[in-house]
């Protein structure tokens, strides 16, 4: 019984040892000895998903919601002639936004457009989302370092107005998905419509919401 | 029987002492005579052998002692600052917030000292990987010197980004002796976003690093 305490009293002592680090003594030490030490490294990578549609700052969440705005001039009422958008509308102007996407959780993300209905005037007349067009391309101001510039498609806006559209995905490389670019809306101006303000900052169903999702 | 037996070891180690006895006779010298001055003289040869030693820490250690548990080096990206370019700080070591003593000793000559891993770090994915070179350390003096050590910044061996043997480092010896101390902490440079996970760990992963001094 009292070799078992001692056995038990020496293993404590010793026991503190085991959690040194790594230290390597070679003595005696031949020609050519070597000693060695390791250590061992962790790094923790959370996941995380970002989304600009205009104006905003990378990796960092802004509120801020620009306004794409579309005069058609008198002369052009319906004619067929696209307008586009004016000068203020969008961070990169006439209509154009920034599009960038980083995600790290999945081997795809899905972009998606969303709509409240069709834009109207607040008197009953209304413009299809169908009556805005889209071209996507690479920022011009040059490609963020890390991302791939590209033209990210758009997102159909749906047919019928109300929800979701058509999603866009988006597929990762080695997990990770960083996709900028640009779209610059206009107005198809296809039909002839009663005088009006249509959609506005968050009336008359003016607003998109687009979604990035990472299962 | 017993009697003859031990008759024949006391005789045994009679022999034995008498012959250790010769061989142990160390110099004297006797002077007689009646002059004034006599002088006598008797020498003793030392030898002192020094054996050929090699000692490496890298983390908490005990001086010139060996222990085999490996210290690890834990680094946590902010969610919000994922692939941001700034450095993340690491926690763990034995000086704490990803610093690591590092000792070196040896009495051989010139010591080379380097780092060596099995590959970039992954999250268990292969393809999904963090390259060393994207670990930053700091090399400084320790806070306080040891007795008979150089304290000071011991340059890191760079790592080799995709795994392998690191750049050499050379620790240049004072008359054959090296007696090097200092400390190396650690960063994530987080120059680019990466998929979520856990990247190496505690000898998978490829994330551990065997650091070998040698010594020719």
């Amino acid at each position: 019984m009292k070799r078992l305490l001692l056995v038990s009293a020496l293993a404590a002592l010793v026991s503190p040892m085991a959690a040194l680090a790594e230290s390597a003594m070679v003595a005696p030490a031949a020609a050519a000895a070597t000693a060695a030490a390791k250590l061992d490294f962790r790094i923790v990578v959370p996941r995380v998903l970002f989304l600009q549609v205009g104006t905003g700052t990378k990796f960092v969440a802004n509120t801020g919601v620009d306004l794409i705005d579309f005069t058609v001039p008198a002369a052009n009422v319906g004619d067929g002639t696209v307008v586009a958008a004016t000068a203020a509308s969008g961070d990169l102007t006439n209509g154009a936004v920034t599009v960038r996407v980083m995600g790290n959780g999945a081997s795809t993300i899905s972009l998606n457009s969303a709509t409240t209905g069709a834009m109207n005037n607040g008197s009953g007349a209304t413009v299809g989302w169908n009556r805005i067009a889209v071209v996507a391309a690479p920022l011009t101001a040059g490609t963020t370092t890390g991302f791939n510039n590209t033209g990210i498609a758009h997102p159909t806006f749906a047919a019928s107005n109300t929800g979701n559209g058509t999603a866009t995905t988006l597929n990762a490389t080695n997990g990770v998905v960083r996709e900028e670019g640009k779209w610059t809306f206009s107005y198809l101006n296809t039909d002839i419509l009663a005088a009006g303000t249509y959609g506005g900052v968050n009336t008359n169903a003016g607003r998109v919401t687009y979604t990035a999702s990472m299962p | 029987m017993q009697i003859e037996a031990r008759l024949t070891l006391l005789a045994a180690l009679a022999i034995a002492l008498v012959s250790v006895s010769v061989s142990a006779h160390a110099e004297s010298d006797f002077a007689s005579g009646n002059g004034a001055s006599l002088t006598a003289t008797a020498r003793l040869d030392f030898i002192v052998t020094i054996p050929r030693v090699l000692y490496l820490r890298v983390g908490t250690g005990t001086s010139f002692t060996s222990v085999g548990t490996v210290d690890l080096i834990n680094i946590t990206v902010p969610a919000a600052a994922v692939g941001n370019g700034v450095a993340v700080a690491a926690t763990g070591g034995d000086l704490g917030a990803g610093a690591v003593t590092v000792r070196v000793m040896g009495n051989g000559g010139n010591i080379t000292l380097n780092s060596n891993t099995a590959g970039p770090l992954h999250n268990g994915v292969a393809a999904q990987q963090i390259g060393w070179n994207r670990i930053n350390v700091a090399s400084a003096p320790l806070a306080s010197t040891s007795s008979g050590f150089n304290n000071s910044a011991i340059t890191h061996p760079a790592f080799n980004a995709t795994g392998g043997a690191g750049t050499a480092v050379l620790l240049t010896a004072s008359n054959k002796m090296v007696q090097q101390e200092g400390q190396w902490t650690y960063s994530y440079a987080n120059t680019e976003a990466v998929a979520a996970g856990t990247y190496g760990g505690v000898g998978v992963n490829n994330g551990r690093v065997t650091y070998t001094a040698s010594m020719p």
